[in-house]
């Protein structure tokens, strides 16, 4: 009963079952445990038919794993998932299972979702297919939609992040929306505070914060007011700077929905840009203010459109005569005309770049102005020419002082140029500055051999080449070596052979270094003193005829006054004898006097040069000349020579000779003139050393004799003494004498290869001394005399020279060097006081003149003695006279030497003070050490 | 009779003057130079003086000058060989500084002794 009723039951379920799958629009089968269709419902079939499959296939009773089996195997994906899903849900392992799929019906695409459910109890599942191809093509729609616009929104963010400029988009209320990464950039030290959602005042805020804005320092709720209100207004635009070198601009626009756009820029380079050229045009402003010179452009026809310059009293040309004129224009308002300004104009036409062009103008007071043009064509980028710029300057002044120095050294040339003497200027590199025509006609230089910059020795060696210096010949470099050595260290004047000429040569130092060249053509005085020696000569004979007919008229005087008293006698029975006794030596004086005569006469002869001996010409000479001198006058011969020692000779003519002694004797009896005198003559013999040799050419060094006229008379002023040896130069009332005498005497020492100088305190007397080279023939003299020469100069300390005279200090402080001292010499006593003072014991020795100004030689060794007391000291003095004898005997260690002194001379006075020698030794002029 | 005073600084002719004047009947003073000449004429009342000119110590040409200063009547001869002063003729400067006679050496005896009369006339 049960099963029936259970079948009833059954039967009714079953009904109701099929009743609901068919009820159902959704095609859908209850498969079996073991996936057998168990009931389809007319959906299903309908889709079965729909796509073609016959009920057989899909019908109860098949497995519908098996068609899915069969269709996985002909490759459809989809039925085998479908088969594995469906199997899951058989085994209980899964609930349900759901699988989408599509499929073709016709041209039409048809979707359905297939899900498995398990039924309960074990009855198997419910497949069901639901056709979903609605839904399916709503969502896609949807998703292309989507797709779409995000597409437009990345590609909207990606052109805004690529911009260059900062964005952000802030909404009505000023909250930030979106913004790119160069904003963020931009706002970097608070970049991790923006982000959407924040507002625009917090941004502000926080950058004031930040001190991101510089210039809102200190007043940063004023700064952000005017920042807002500006950027509120309609095409609000600012522009911040953000740190020394980082301004941005700040630009905001409204869109049509009230949001706000801020474009942000950076504009440092641009402001970075302004500034070099805001820079730039002050530093030319400066430059043109700085400048003396004006500035000019013009226009592309030449047009002057500016003139600038510095502000000016008396504008040079007036600016308002100049702009808006053209340069031709110009040109011809001022006279500017012929070819120079043509060619000018022409390369101005041609806009050609020019520099310095030099031209004048008169300016309004009538004044030459000097100017100076530059112009620099200007180009456009294209090429396209835009006029010129220029600066134009004024060198008036430096023209006109080099007119001025123009015609300074013109008129300098001129004057050199008419000079009746040689000149010529040699620069401190001894390259020649100038020389005038007299110079090279002298020397016979081409113009090509002359021209300024050839050096001294060129010159020189071209004269040498043409053989124009006589005593040149045949050891022209040696010769070279020596002129170049005199050239460097000027002696003073001296006469040189040049050809068939005599030549003075006069070279002086200049200031800078060079030298200045003087040639006097003395070959007409050399001439003339050639007949002014031989009138001197008739002249003294003159003297000597005068003094000798005295003498003979007082002899016979006497012989005839004594005659006539003998006849007398002889008258009156008287014994004559007394006077024949007297009448015989008047007789034998005159027979006497008649030797001398014929003896002068023949010294007296010119002759050729022969061995003299000095000693016994002079004594003749004077014993002549003695009644020929007024008797108050005496005339002393020395000849210290040892007794019986051979004396050497010279080699001379005896007239010549004779003729110095006569000059100088005469010279000396002259100066003395009415009253006492003396006159002092000393023949001695010796060596001279090379540093005297060297300062008194042409005498060389070597054995030489010696004669020193002396005399007590007024004595030659300095400037006197330094020209006594000129011709025609004398002291002498005109109608006393030629002139010549001393001339002569120079002139006939220098022939003989000797030398003379002078010397005289004034008031005191004068000296001359006469060097004659001993006859080389001669044997030379004993080895002791060159003692001191050859003796090796040892460290002998540091010794103060004194001497007013520059050239006479520098010569002892050369013989001391020679000596062994180290000489340091000053000019006058109170610099050497000074010197001491500082250091007495550095010094071992004073060598100190007599007759300076201020203080006196004897004054100054006192004072030296005072600051150290065992200071030997040397004094040089022309005379000896003017010394006090007790004061020199108390100051102890002193020596005296008679100038001018010769090395040997030197050291045997400061021998005698190495002795320990007590000062105050006899003034023994001439003949001390001998 | 005169006194006369000799002055030359060469003794032969002080010995020969003083001789011939002497033989003359005259009183001769001899001196050697100008100075001493001068005190032989301050001594006693002088007719003459014959004066060399050329001399040391005081020369004839200023003692002449003085002699005339002291005495302008007191008759002087100057007598000299000559020379030692160049271009200077001494006897013509004596004669015109106030010698009232000038002689050149060597003196004629003759032509001397009748200068003497003639000045002491």
């Amino acid at each position: 009963m049960r099963t029936a009723e259970s079948h009833a039951a059954a039967r009714a379920s079953d009904e109701v079952l099929d009743g609901l799958l068919d009820a159902l629009d959704v095609p859908a089968v209850v498969v079996g445990r073991d996936g057998t269709l168990e009931r389809t419902n007319r959906a299903w079939e309908q889709l079965a038919h729909d796509n073609g499959l016959p009920p057989a296939e899909v019908g109860v009773g098949r497995n519908y794993l098996t068609v899915c089996e069969q269709a996985a195997r002909s490759g459809d994906a989809l039925a085998s998932d479908l088969e594995r899903g469906l199997r899951a849900v058989l085994a209980g392992e899964k609930s349900d299972f759901v699988l989408e799929y599509s499929c073709h019906a016709g041209r039409e695409r048809r979707w359905y979702r297939c899900r498995a459910s398990r039924l309960p109890a074990g009855g198997g599942a419910l497949l069901q297919h639901l056709p979903i191809t609605d839904v399916k093509r709503m969502e896609s729609r949807l998703l292309e939609e989507q797709e779409a616009r995000r597409d437009a929104a990345d590609l909207l963010n990606e052109a805004v992040e690529t911009m260059s400029e900062g964005f952000a988009l802030y909404d009505a209320d000023g909250v930030l929306l979106h913004c790119n990464s160069r904003y963020l950039e931009i706002y970097r030290p608070i970049a991790r505070h923006i982000r959407p959602g924040v507002s625009f005042r917090d941004v502000i805020r926080l950058a004031l914060e930040a001190g991101l804005f510089p210039d809102a320092r200190g007043r940063e709720a004023e700064w952000t007011e005017q920042t807002a209100e500006r950027l509120r207004a309609l095409n609000g635009e600012v522009e911040h700077r953000l740190s020394e070198n980082c301004w941005i601009r700040v630009r905001v626009r409204s869109t049509a929905q009230g949001q706000r756009v801020a474009i942000l820029t950076d504009i440092s380079e641009i402001k970075r840009r302004e500034a070099a050229l805001r820079s730039s045009e002050a530093r030319f402003r400066d430059f043109a203010a700085a400048g003396a010179e004006r500035f000019w452009e013009t226009d592309a026809a030449l047009r002057v459109i500016s003139f600038e310059g510095p502000q000016e009293e008396e504008p040079l040309p007036s600016r308002d005569a100049i702009v808006g004129r053209t340069l031709r224009e110009l040109a011809a308002a001022n006279g500017l005309t012929g070819p120079r300004f043509e060619r000018h104009l022409a390369d101005l036409e041609a806009h050609r770049s020019y520099r310095e062009f030099r031209f004048s103008v008169a300016d309004a007071g009538g004044r030459r102005r000097h100017l100076r043009a530059s112009g620099v064509a200007a180009h456009d980028d294209s090429g396209r020419f835009l006029g010129y710029r220029g600066v134009l300057g004024d060198e008036t002044e430096v023209v006109e002082a080099r007119l001025r120095a123009e015609r300074a050294e013109s008129h300098l040339r001129a004057a050199v140029e008419t000079a009746p003497y040689g000149f010529a200027i040699f620069d401190a590199r001894e390259r020649l500055l100038l020389s005038n025509a007299r110079f090279r006609e002298l020397y016979r230089l081409e113009e090509a051999e002359s021209r300024p910059g050839v050096t001294f020795e060129s010159l020189v060696r071209t004269g040498l080449a043409a053989g124009r210096y006589p005593d040149a010949v045949g050891r022209e470099e040696a010769w070279l070596e020596a002129r170049l050595a005199k050239f460097r260290r000027p002696p003073g004047p001296w006469e040189q052979q040049v050809g068939d000429r005599w030549v003075l040569v006069d070279e002086r130092d200049l200031p800078d270094g060079g030298k200045v060249a003087i040639r006097t053509d003395i070959s007409g005085v050399k001439r003339d003193a050639e007949r002014a020696t031989r009138s001197e000569r008739l002249q003294s004979l003159g003297t000597l005829a005068g003094g000798i007919a005295h003498d003979f008229n007082n002899l016979l005087s006497a012989i005839l006054g004594y005659g006539e008293l003998a006849l007398d006698d002889l008258g009156a029975g008287a014994d004559p004898r007394e006077h024949l006794v007297n009448i015989l030596s008047a007789g034998h004086h005159a027979r006497d006097l008649v030797k001398q005569i014929l003896r002068f006469s023949r010294i007296s002869e010119e002759g050729e040069p022969e061995p003299c001996r000095l000693g016994a010409l002079v004594e003749e000479v004077v014993a002549l000349l003695r009644p020929t001198v007024h008797p108050d006058v005496r005339i002393d011969v020395r000849l210290p020579r040892e007794a019986g020692a051979e004396e050497a000779t010279v080699r001379a003519a005896p007239g010549h000779l004779s003729q110095v002694v006569m000059n100088l004797v005469v010279n000396a009896t002259q100066a003395i003139g009415q009253g006492r005198g003396r006159v002092e003559l000393v023949v001695d013999e010796l060596e001279v050393d090379p540093l005297f040799a060297e300062r008194h050419p042409p005498l060389a060094a070597g054995p030489c004799m010696r004669l020193i006229v002396r005399d007590d008379g007024p004595g030659i002023e300095q400037t006197a003494l330094n020209r006594v040896f000129e011709p025609f130069f004398t002291t002498k009332e005109v109608g006393q004498g030629t002139g010549m005498g001393l001339a002569v005497v120079h002139g006939i020492v220098s022939r003989y290869a000797g030398a003379v100088t002078a010397y005289s305190e004034f008031g005191r007397g004068a000296e001359f001394r006469v060097y004659l080279p001993c006859d080389p023939s001669r044997p030379a003299p004993a080895a002791g005399d060159a003692e001191v020469e050859s003796r090796p100069a040892v460290p002998r300390g540091r010794a103060l020279v004194v001497d007013d005279v520059d050239s006479v200090r520098g010569a002892v402080a050369g013989l001391l060097g020679r000596l062994g001292y180290e000489a340091v010499d000053v000019a006058n006593a109170e610099a050497a006081l000074e010197r001491l003072a500082a250091s007495p014991a550095s010094f071992s020795l004073l060598v100190t003149d007599q007759v300076m100004p201020g203080m006196s030689g004897q004054d100054l060794a006192e004072a030296a003695r005072r600051l150290r007391p065992d200071l030997p000291v040397l004094l040089c003095t022309g005379f000896g006279h003017g010394l006090d004898q007790q004061r020199l005997e108390a100051l102890g260690r002193c020596s005296l030497v008679v100038k001018p002194f010769t090395l040997k001379e030197l050291g045997q006075a400061l021998d005698r003070l190495d002795g320990g020698d007590s000062g105050g030794e006899p003034v023994d002029q001439g003949g001390r050490g001998r | 009779m005169a006194r006369v005073v000799v002055i030359d600084d060469n003794p032969a002719i002080l010995d020969i003057l003083s001789k011939v004047l002497a033989r003359e009947g005259h009183e001769v003073v001899v001196a050697a130079d100008g100075a001493l000449g001068e005190a032989r004429v301050a001594e006693a009342p002088t007719d003459l003086v014959v004066t060399d000119i050329i001399m040391p110590n005081r020369e004839g040409l200023e003692t002449i000058i003085e002699l005339k200063r002291r005495q302008p009547g007191l008759r002087i001869i100057a007598i000299s060989g000559g020379g030692r002063m160049r271009k200077l003729d001494v006897l013509e400067m004596a004669g015109r500084i106030g010698a009232d006679r000038v002689i050149e050496k060597p003196l004629d005896r003759a032509a001397f002794l009748a200068t003497v009369r003639e000045l002491l006339d």
